[in-house]
C-alpha cells in the first residue's frame, strides 16, 4: 500500500500557444511527503500545479493518484480522489461566511471519506480565524484569506495537499507558524508547495525541486541547492551574472 | 431526516413568521372580496408558485436564464394536451405536466450545463429554447390546436374535492404554494443551500472542493423546472384554455423581475413581489394598459438602485432595526 505513490506524474506536458510551459516533467510524492518546488517568475510552477491538480489538461503525459490514473481538466474528480489545491487567497466563497467556506468545502468530499472530516470549529481556532467567523469571507484581508483557504484545504481531508504561494500577502509571523503545522503534516499528508520565500523554503528543510524553462533541473535537499552555484545563476539571472562582470 | 430538523436561528424565525403571516392573510382574503378578487388573486398566486420555482434556479444558484416560461407552458400544454385530446384524468394530467417539464429541462440542461455553457450564453440558449418550443406550439395544429391552442381544458379534482368553484380553487392553490415554499425552504436551509450559494458565487472553487457543479446545477434546473410546470398545469386547470402565448418571453422576463424585486434567494420575497405586482398589475391595466410597464421599470429600477437585496432585505433590515430598539428601550 506505501509503495503506490500518492500522485505520480509522468512525461507531464503543456503549451499554451508556442509556449511550452511545462515539459516532460516526471514527479513521483509518496504517502507524507512534504516537497517544495521553487524557480524563477515563469519557469512552469503554477502550469505544473495546474496539471497535477486537474484544473488543466495536459498535452501530453499522464497522472495518478493513489494508483488511479486520472483525465486532466476535471478537478472535481481529483478533488474527491484526495487532491486539494489551495488557491493564492483569491479563490474563496466571497459571500459566505468564513464558517461557511469551512462547511461547504468538507461538504464535497464528505460522503467518500471514511473517517470523520475536521471540525471546522478546531480549524477556525488553527488558522486564527476564530474571532471573524461570523464574518463574510469577502472582507477578510489578503493574509487571512491565505489562512481561510489553508483551513479550507484542510476540510476537504486531502491525501496530498497543493499550496500556490502560501506564504504571498501573510504577516511576517505567520509564515513560521505555517512552517511548523505544515511539518506537523509531515508524515501524514503530503504537502507540494510552490513558493518564493526562500526563508520559508529553507525552514521547512524538505525535499526541493528546482524549476527553469518548464522543466526540473534539480531535486534535492533545500541546504545542498543552495550552494549550487547553476541554481543561483537560475534563481538570480543575469543579475548575479552582472555583477560579476563588474567586480 | 435528521438533517432536516436543524435548531432554528433567528433569521430563520423570521422567515417562518413572515410565511405564517403571508398564508394566514391570504386565507382571508376570499372572506372579505368579490369574486373577482378571488379569481385575480388566485392566479398571482399560482404566478407566485412561478416565481418560486424560478428563484430556486436563479436565486439560490445564480444561473439566470431567460426562457423560464417554457417550462410553465409546457406544464400547461401537457396537461390541456393529456385531458382535453387523451381524456386522461386532470389529476394524471397535472403529473404528466410536471414530467413533461422535468423531462424537458433534463434535455436541455444535461446538453448545456455539463457541457460549461453559463451566464450570458446560458440566458441567451434558454431564450432561444423558448421561442423554438413556441414555434412546435404554434405549428402542429393536430395536436397543440395552433395559434387557437386548446379550449375545454377540465377543472382539477384532487382527493374528491372538485376544484372548479372560484374559493375551492383559491384554497388549492394557497396550499399548494405554501407546501412549496415551506418544502423548498426546508430542504435548502441546511449545508446543501450554502452549497448552491457556493456554486454560484465561485464553481471553479466548488470544483476543487470535489463538487460535482454541473450534475448539482442540473438537479436544480429539474426541480426548479417541475415547479414551473405545476404552476402551468394549475394555470391550465384554472384558466381552461391554453394558447400559444403561454410561452411569453415578457413572463420569462417578468419572472426575472419578480425575483429580483422580491429579493434573490430567499424564497418567500419573489412569492409575495410576484403577487403584490401581478395584483397592481390587473387593477392599473384596466385603467390604461400602457401604464403598467412604465411603473413596473421605476420599481424595479428603485429596487436595483436603493434595495438590491429586494423586499426581503428591506424587511429583514426593519425587524433588524425594530429589535435593536427593543433592545435598547430594554436596557
Amino acid at each position: 500500500m506505501s509503495a503506490i505513490p500518492v500522485l505520480e506524474a509522468r512525461e507531464l506536458s503543456i503549451a499554451f500557444g508556442g509556449v511550452q510551459a511545462v515539459r516532460e516533467v516526471t514527479l513521483k510524492v509518496m504517502r507524507g511527503e512534504l516537497i517544495c518546488i521553487i524557480g524563477p517568475n515563469g519557469a512552469g510552477k503554477s502550469s505544473l500545479l495546474d496539471l497535477i491538480s486537474g484544473t488543466v489538461k495536459a498535452s501530453s503525459g499522464d497522472v495518478s493518484v493513489n494508483g488511479t490514473p486520472l483525465r486532466g481538466g476535471n478537478p472535481g474528480a481529483f478533488a474527491r480522489a484526495g487532491v486539494i489545491r489551495k488557491f493564492q487567497g483569491t479563490n474563496i466563497f466571497q459571500g459566505l461566511s468564513v464558517r461557511d467556506n469551512l462547511i461547504v468545502a468538507a461538504a464535497g468530499v464528505a460522503s467518500l471519506r471514511v473517517a470523520a472530516g475536521p471540525s471546522s470549529e478546531a480549524l477556525l481556532e488553527m488558522a486564527g480565524l476564530a474571532d471573524c467567523a461570523d464574518e463574510k469571507a469577502e472582507f477578510l484581508p489578503h493574509g487571512r484569506r491565505q489562512w481561510l483557504e489553508i483551513a479550507m484545504a484542510m476540510m476537504c481531508q486531502p491525501s496530498l495537499l497543493l499550496l500556490d504561494e502560501p506564504c504571498a500577502g501573510m504577516n511576517v509571523g505567520d509564515a513560521p507558524v505555517l512552517a511548523r503545522l505544515l511539518r506537523n503534516l509531515n508524515g501524514k499528508i503530503a504537502v507540494v508547495i510552490i513558493e518564493h520565500d526562500m526563508k520559508f523554503v529553507r525552514s521547512l528543510r524538505s525535499r526541493t525541486l528546482v524549476m527553469h524553462q518548464g522543466a526540473i533541473v534539480r531535486d534535492g535537499d533545500f541546504a545542498t541547492l543552495e550552494t549550487d552555484r547553476e541554481i543561483r545563476e537560475i534563481y538570480l539571472g543575469r543579475r548575479a551574472r552582472e555583477r560579476e562582470c563588474c567586480r | 431526516m435528521r438533517k432536516f430538523l436543524l435548531p432554528l436561528r433567528s433569521r430563520e424565525k423570521g422567515f417562518l413568521v413572515a410565511l405564517a403571516l403571508a398564508a394566514v392573510t391570504l386565507a382571508i382574503v376570499p372572506y372579505v372580496s368579490s369574486s373577482y378578487t378571488i379569481n385575480a388573486m388566485r392566479d398571482a398566486m399560482v404566478l407566485g408558485l412561478f416565481a418560486l420555482s424560478y428563484d430556486l434556479i436563479w436565486g439560490k444558484t445564480s444561473t439566470l436564464t431567460l426562457g423560464h416560461a417554457v417550462f410553465f407552458g409546457t406544464g400547461a400544454y401537457t396537461l390541456a394536451i393529456t385531458t382535453v385530446q387523451y381524456g386522461v384524468a386532470p389529476w394524471l394530467g397535472a403529473v404528466a405536466g410536471i414530467c413533461s417539464a422535468a423531462l424537458l429541462a433534463w434535455v436541455v440542461g444535461y446538453f448545456l450545463l455539463y457541457a460549461g455553457v453559463r451566464s450570458q450564453f446560458l440566458a441567451v440558449i434558454s431564450l432561444a429554447v423558448l421561442l423554438i418550443v413556441r414555434q412546435i406550439a404554434t405549428s402542429w395544429r393536430s395536436v397543440t390546436g395552433g395559434d387557437v391552442g386548446i379550449l375545454g381544458i377540465p377543472p382539477l379534482i384532487l382527493g374528491g374535492i372538485d376544484l372548479s368553484g372560484a374559493v375551492a380553487s383559491y384554497f388549492a392553490a394557497l396550499t399548494l404554494l405554501t407546501v412549496a415554499l415551506l418544502g423548498c425552504w426546508i430542504a435548502l436551509r441546511g449545508t446543501y443551500g450554502k452549497v448552491l450559494a457556493a456554486i454560484g458565487m465561485n464553481e471553479f472553487r466548488a470544483k476543487h472542493c470535489g463538487f460535482n457543479t454541473a450534475f448539482h446545477l442540473l438537479t436544480m434546473f429539474i426541480v426548479s423546472a417541475s415547479l414551473a410546470g405545476l404552476a402551468g398545469a394549475l394555470y391550465a386547470s384554472m384558466a381552461g384554455v391554453v394558447a400559444p402565448d403561454l410561452f411569453s418571453i415578457l413572463l420569462s422576463t417578468d419572472v426575472v423581475l419578480w425575483v429580483a424585486i422580491g429579493g434573490k434567494g430567499s424564497l418567500l420575497g419573489p412569492v409575495i413581489a410576484s403577487i403584490l405586482l401581478i395584483r397592481v398589475q390587473q387593477e392599473v391595466s384596466s385603467y390604461a394598459a400602457d401604464l403598467w410597464p412604465l411603473i413596473l421599470g421605476v420599481v424595479f429600477l428603485f429596487f436595483v438602485l436603493v434595495l438590491p437585496k429586494g423586499l426581503s432585505g428591506l424587511i429583514a433590515w426593519g425587524s433588524r432595526k425594530a429589535g435593536r430598539r427593543t433592545v435598547s428601550v430594554a436596557k
